[in-house]
């Protein structure tokens, strides 16, 4: 995505303007996160999904652990699982549209959204599952506001270390054995995760 | 030199017995397996023997005071909010 966004940042600056399109790229990323987080919190309140966590439903702790664990062992690259996703990309005709600035910030709340465009590793799943889990729209504005603020930094580091889409993209060819290693990191997140819900609910129980 | 005969006489039963040595070794050969390289294999296993028999109480110790999993405790949200983080930079590699 940084590949369609920062060419507009460039073309911002190229005209001697104020560059605020990743600006507001970045408040649409934080935006599209929020609305899903709120959404799925929402979703889960009336779905009630947290009363099954109860004591007793230690099968259900421990199915969690299952699945992080599992998808641990995708990011390792160790086994296959699915992962539904849309394949659908924001369309640059947009650009033409509307005005740069316009687009920046539809950009960023498509984006924003997460679940429209590909998901790259598994740990969205478990963070979307356990938002509906919680049940509480709150949870969702932060921890999906998190994710918004995550997609967004990046971006944002890159055009203010770059001068021009070139320069931006050597920088994305030299992150891109990097990928590897971002895996692994969301890897052994779920790993953790993983043993510690296992750990609760073996050794301590849900509360 | 006793113990030396009947070390070599036990490690070439072995060598019948054991289809994988006999390929290595060749018959009427033995395996010499390095001392220091037992010593660190005994020093590896004892080392995960600690680490089962010690050091996972510890471990589970260590689980019962990060707190339970409340729903909405600061515990749980952190854990979520981690999992978002990697997720969201993780999209820099999307195309």
């Amino acid at each position: 995505m940084a590949g369609t966004i920062l060419p507009i940042v460039y073309g911002e600056r190229a005209r001697g303007q104020l560059a605020i399109s990743v600006w507001l790229y970045a408040l649409g990323l934080l935006s599209g996160a929020v609305v899903l987080g709120g959404a799925l919190g929402t979703l889960g309140s009336e779905l009630r999904l947290n009363s099954l966590l109860t004591p007793a439903a230690g099968a259900l702790v421990i199915i969690a652990a299952c699945a992080h664990l599992g998808y641990a062992a995708r990011e390792f690259e160790l086994c296959r699982l699915p992962m539904p996703q849309s394949l659908w990309q924001v369309p640059r005709r947009w650009q033409n549209l509307m005005s740069a600035r316009s687009t920046s910030l539809i950009y960023g709340v498509a984006l924003g959204l997460g679940v429209l465009t590909r998901i790259p590793t598994s740990t969205f799943y478990i963070v979307l599952v356990w938002v509906v889990i919680a049940g509480n729209h709150q949870v969702g504005f932060a921890v999906l506001g998190i994710y918004g603020i995550g997609r967004a930094v990046p971006v944002i580091a890159l055009q203010a270390a770059t001068q021009d889409f070139e320069h931006a993209a050597g920088w994305l060819e030299r992150l891109t054995p990097w990928y590897a290693l971002m895996r692994l990191v969301n890897g052994f997140v779920l790993a953790s995760s993983g043993g510690w819900l296992l750990g609760l609910e073996l050794f301590q129980g849900l509360k | 030199m006793a113990v030396h005969a009947a070390s070599a006489a036990s490690l070439a039963q072995e060598d019948q017995e054991d289809p994988v040595r006999r390929s290595v070794a060749g018959p009427g050969e033995t395996v010499r397996i390095d001392e220091g390289f037992q010593e660190k294999w005994s020093s590896a296993v004892s080392s995960l023997k600690i680490l089962g028999g010690g050091q996972f109480p510890a471990f589970c110790a260590f689980l019962k005071t990060t707190g339970s999993l409340e729903i909405g405790s600061w515990g749980f949200i952190l854990f979520l909010a981690g999992c978002a983080c990697c997720a969201g930079i993780s999209t820099l590699w999307s195309p």
